[in-house]
């Protein structure tokens, strides 16, 4: 019985061990990498609020998983990759700021940096649409898809 | 004493770093198109680009003439070459400050012109066709855009020798309701 406690003792402890080290790889890659949102908010009644944060780590293990065939490109395709890629790259290391603002009456849609994010938020008489992808992420999965 | 001062040292190191690096942000020039439609609908669009991105990003487009951040000059049936287009160039930056094309027509009025260091476009509308442009493009930022091979336009090298001007206009029109303004600054959201 004394050694049955200790089994399942050192057992429990490792169980302790590997959960909390999961955990605090997690938690690192969580806040490292940041969280992908979209947010859609109708603005009458009845409409569906639909809001998702997904760990941008999660993506970024799910493109991992994506048979390479799948992602075969173009020359066309590719190049555009390779400017959007560059483009992403050189907007991380830019200060926050909009760089895409179009406003009319009824609609306006903003395209901006923020806290190392790419923020796209448009606002149409139906709804408001806002969508938050970390730079890193982003930059990650375009050379993914590229290569 | 002497760990303060090591302290004190290690403070103004470090304050110094962040003002040069506050200095570099500042002095790192922006690309701002700004659309302005004043009419029924209202439009407002603003665009901000540092050109530091718009520069590294230029050689990777590659979209029908345009490379490796040169577009190819294609005359058509034409009989003006891009030949001849570079030979007006060179006879122009050569001549002394005058107008050199004027057009007078029943709607516009187009004026070609040197002036100084900068080539300058003005159209002007009539009373019916409020319409009014001015662009004022450095002569080097030209020179530039010729600088490529025969029958290409070199629009990063323009581009780089337009970031080294520093702040200005480049481009404003005034077309009835819409406001056109193309301009570099320092600063992020345009002044």
């Amino acid at each position: 019985m004394r050694l049955f406690s200790r089994i399942l003792a050192i057992v429990g402890a490792l169980v302790l061990v590997t959960a909390v080290s999961l955990a605090a790889v997690v938690s690192y890659y969580w806040i490292h990498d940041g969280t992908i949102e979209v947010r859609v908010r109708p603005k009458q009644a009845g409409g569906d609020d639909v809001s998702i944060r997904c760990p941008a780590f999660l993506a970024r293990a799910g493109l991992a998983l994506v048979p390479a065939s799948r992602l075969r490109l173009g020359e066309e395709a590719r190049s555009a990759l390779s400017a959007a890629g560059e483009m992403v790259s050189q907007l991380r290391r830019c200060p926050d700021a909009t760089f895409v603002e179009v406003l009319s009456r009824e609609e306006s849609v903003r395209v901006s940096k923020r806290d190392g994010r790419l923020v796209i938020e448009a606002d149409t008489p139906g709804e408001t649409v806002s969508l938050a992808v970390p730079l890193a992420t982003a930059e990650v999965a375009l050379r993914a898809i590229r290569d | 004493m002497k760990r303060w001062m090591i302290l004190a040292g290690m403070g103004m190191a470090l304050a110094a770093g962040a003002a040069a690096t506050v200095r570099a942000a500042e002095a790192q020039p922006w690309l701002h198109v700004y659309v302005t439609e004043s009419g029924e609908r209202g439009e407002t669009v603003r665009v901000n680009v540092p050109i530091e991105l718009v520069e590294k990003v230029l050689p990777l487009v590659r979209h029908e003439r345009f490379r490796e951040g040169k577009v190819r000059i294609e005359m058509g049936d034409s009989d003006f070459s891009a030949a001849d287009l570079r030979a007006v160039w060179q006879a122009v930056r050569a001549s002394r400050d005058a107008e050199y094309v004027t057009v007078e027509g029943p709607d516009e009025k187009v004026r070609v012109a040197k002036r100084g260091d900068e080539i300058l476009v003005l159209v002007d509308g009539s009373a019916e066709k409020a319409e009014k442009v001015e662009a004022r493009i450095p002569l080097d930022v030209l020179d530039a855009l010729f600088s490529g091979s025969e029958e290409e336009l070199d629009v990063q090298a323009a581009l780089q020798v337009l970031a080294r001007k520093g702040s200005g206009d480049i481009v404003t029109v005034q077309d009835g309701d819409t406001r056109v303004r193309v301009w570099i600054d320092s600063s992020e959201e345009g002044r």
